[in-house]
């Protein structure tokens, strides 16, 4: 009859072995000294362990009472941070208005004129005898117009 | 979970602040809506996971006079030499030994290990088996040592 190995000598200590290896253990341990040794040796192992490891444990020990975490608050960002990226904002809405094309309206109603006109005015005369400008448009309808310019 | 947080980290005022970790973990994750399957399981594993934190953490101080403050007045306290030793073994073992022997230690069952360390269950004696017969190991030639 072979002997009990270690795992299931463990598992019979420990009362996790199946019916058939308690039976099996039992017969064997009848008829076999060195194997009733064994477990002897390591049921007291064992006991020595649980033992030994418990009086690690101090029996009166204060449980702290449990406080549940506050709900951390959002940070704020500082005042600085705040201008800094206002004014990075500002400076790219800026940027997009100078660089962003307007389009000039073009109306076909629309005529720009340029021209030079020089003329000397007395300065020594009264303001309500100076001269006007007179500017007469005619189109292609033949309809005219006149402007004063002062 | 005080018990095993104590007994993985050896010190009490360590050990309660890893637990209040653990249930501001298990707040924020019912507050997310998030569901356990297994409440106690959880509360192991999670136990265990802020114990590494807390070696991780305590590995990287090149200055940890408080911790050893806290360790040297529970020396103090220790009565046997037994516990000295003891200890000493289990500061020596890695993380995953020394949770399955100190789950082994609280008593629970081999389903319950095998829900908290993640081992198959059928695989939990032997691996138990084996960890045991290390630490019986080690125990004895530090408490051999020291008589």
């Amino acid at each position: 009859m072979n002997c009990i190995n270690n795992e299931t000598i463990q598992r019979y200590i420990d009362n996790e072995a199946t019916s058939e290896e308690i039976l099996y253990v039992n017969t064997h341990v009848s008829k076999c000294k060195h194997c009733a040794q064994i477990i002897n040796r390591k049921r007291n192992l064992s006991e020595t362990i649980k033992n030994s490891f418990n009086k690690l444990v101090d029996e009166d020990f204060d449980i702290p009472s449990f406080t549940p975490p506050l709900v951390a608050r959002k940070q704020r960002k500082p005042l600085t941070r705040k201008f800094a990226i206002a004014f990075a904002a500002a400076a790219v809405i800026v940027f997009a208005v100078i660089v962003t094309p307007t389009g000039d309206i073009k109306n076909e109603n629309t005529r720009i004129i340029t021209d030079n006109y020089y003329y000397e005015t007395d300065a020594n005369s009264a303001a309500g005898s100076q001269s006007c400008l007179s500017v007469v448009i005619t189109d292609a309808e033949g309809n005219i117009k006149q402007y004063y310019i002062e | 979970m005080f018990r095993v947080a104590k007994k993985m980290v050896n010190c009490n005022q360590i050990a309660s602040d890893i637990v209040q970790d653990v249930f501001i973990s298990l707040y924020q994750k019912l507050n997310n809506g998030d569901i356990i399957r297994q409440p106690a399981a959880w509360l192991y594993r999670a136990t265990y996971n802020k114990c590494i934190d807390h070696f991780r953490v305590q590995s990287s101080f090149s200055d940890n006079s408080i911790l050893e403050n806290c360790y040297a007045n529970d020396d103090q306290s220790d009565k046997s030499e037994m516990i000295y030793t003891v200890n000493n073994v289990l500061s020596k073992m890695n993380p995953s030994e020394k949770l399955l022997t100190v789950l082994y230690s609280e008593g629970l069952s081999y389903k319950e290990i095998a829900e908290v360390t993640g081992i198959k269950q059928t695989s939990v004696g032997k691996t138990l088996a084996r960890t045991l017969q290390k630490f019986e190991q080690k125990f004895k030639s530090q408490y051999y040592e020291l008589h």
